[in-house]
């Protein structure tokens, strides 16, 4: 009798055991599978970023292309063109002086001078000859010569040297991009651009307007939007961040944070 | 008081020490729930302590009943499919309905409600498998499941019902018989054993809630 109530107890015990080894089992089968689903998962994602980088990479290959082809046509063919056409224009008015011809020899004057710097604007190769901070004073300068503007570029002249080539250009076209914004919407008259190391491995670049400002969730949901939405792209690309902070009546900040 | 109660202390005491990040998080509700559960321990222990009556199972029974409608109220909170919900949430008349039954017509008061204890048993398991696999087939989760404060509860509850299914079944034989003696030593053994894996995993849930500090439970 005592053998069977030992026995009895003994099977409770190990019933018992067992129950819990299958639920523990089952529990490790769930981990396993979830963990494997996870790493799965991940991957995928990984493999979805690589993908869209590639792609931004090449459209931003192709429009670079493209921007220096017109940047060329622009200053080899349609500059020339108007070159020839204001040499013509001066031998003209040395034969038949006129006060027209002269209002025509001033606006063919201001138009090459303006598309030789849209022709810079356009072609990459300043950067690789200026750098891109001399770039960017030169654009400053280019703007401010519309008499619209003040502008004033803060930074030290090597403080971007950590970026390639590469980078430095799509911060170049970032910045572009934001500078026409602040020019085609922001009522702004005073354009500031500052870039200093708010770490030692990041560095800090402020573009600011003084504006009206804008809505910026409302612009991000429209699809007038794109333009800022390749600034964040683009900023995705060189490991940088950008935050905006827009005021409506005191203009705009938007901050370039760009990892070393 | 047996080694079991201070882990539902100590549950309890870490519910109430990070209410601050619990009180957005459906599992707040632990809160109150654990203070009964600390009462209902508590008082069980005066009336064995001070023998103010022989047996306490009525008060154990309605606890009981209780914390399986707490349980299943919970997974119809934490289930992501509607029909899952909808079954978690009937689930709570339908052991209401069993355990008014059972009291009524089967083991009444002077014995422990196993039949209603064992048929929430079976769905408590259930639910937790089925909780475990929505989650494994979500796609949109990417955290650790041990960073996870419900996953740490759900593994509470699937071992300790699972791990009490075959001494709740044999519960009435062993306290029976011949058996009374080392049966009971057993059952408090057993049952002692998987409170403590219940409250530990309770404690770790809160705890993370904690470190998380997010609300995705």
């Amino acid at each position: 009798m005592q053998q069977k109530q030992e026995d009895l107890l003994l099977t409770i015990v190990i019933a018992t055991l067992f129950f819990l080894l299958i639920g523990i089992f089952y529990l490790l089968l769930v981990f396993m599978f979830y963990q494997k689903q996870r790493k799965n998962k991940l991957e995928k994602e990984e493999m979805k970023h690589q993908f869209e980088q590639t792609m931004l990479q090449a459209q931003l290959e192709i429009q670079e292309n493209t921007l220096n082809y017109i940047s060329g046509e622009i200053h080899d063919n349609i500059g020339q063109i108007l070159s020839l056409t204001r040499i013509n224009l001066n031998i003209l008015a040395e034969s038949t002086p006129s006060e027209t011809l002269n209002k025509i020899d001033n606006l063919l004057g201001k138009a090459i001078r303006d598309l030789r710097h849209l022709s810079h604007n356009l072609n990459s190769s300043i950067l690789l000859d200026l750098g891109i901070i001399e770039a960017l004073s030169q654009l400053l300068q280019q703007i401010e010569k519309t008499g619209k503007f003040k502008t004033e570029l803060i930074a030290n002249q090597s403080i971007l040297d950590f970026i390639s080539t590469d980078n430095s250009l799509i911060l170049y076209r970032m910045i572009q991009e934001l500078l026409n914004n602040i020019i085609k919407h922001a009522n702004a008259t005073q354009i500031t651009i500052s870039i200093k190391m708010i770490d030692p491995k990041i560095c800090l670049l402020t573009v600011s307007d003084d504006g009206k400002g804008f809505d910026i969730s409302a612009v991000l949901h429209q699809k007038k939007g794109i333009g800022l939405r390749h600034i964040f792209s683009r900023a995705k690309m060189i490991n940088a961040t950008v935050t905006i902070h827009s005021n409506k009546p005191t203009g705009t900040n938007i901050l370039i944070e760009i990892k070393k | 008081m047996s080694l079991d109660f201070y882990f539902e202390f100590l549950s309890f005491a870490l519910s109430i020490l990070f209410f601050k990040q619990l009180k957005n998080a459906a599992i707040v509700i632990f809160v109150p729930f654990l203070f009964l559960t600390v009462l209902i321990e508590f008082i069980g222990w005066c009336y064995h302590f001070f023998q103010i009556a022989n047996k306490n199972y009525w008060l154990f029974n309605l606890f009981t009943s209780f914390e399986l409608i707490f349980y299943a109220y919970l997974f119809s909170i934490h289930f992501k499919h509607a029909i899952l919900k909808k079954i978690a949430f009937y689930f709570i008349p339908l052991l209401m309905l069993i355990s008014i039954l059972n009291y009524t017509y089967l083991q009444g008061t002077d014995h422990f409600h196993t039949y209603t204890l064992l048929f929430g048993s079976f769905f408590m398991v259930i639910f937790c498998c089925v909780y475990l696999y929505e989650l494994i087939i979500n796609d949109t989760h990417y955290e650790n499941l041990f960073n996870q404060p419900f996953f740490w509860i759900c593994i509470g509850i699937f071992l300790f019902y699972l791990g009490s299914v075959i001494i709740n079944s044999l519960f009435e034989y062993m306290l029976s018989n011949e058996l009374l003696s080392r049966g009971n030593n057993l059952y408090l053994l057993i049952t002692r054993g998987l409170n403590m894996v219940l409250y530990t995993s309770f404690s770790i849930s809160f705890i993370l809630c904690n470190r998380n500090k997010k609300t995705y439970y």
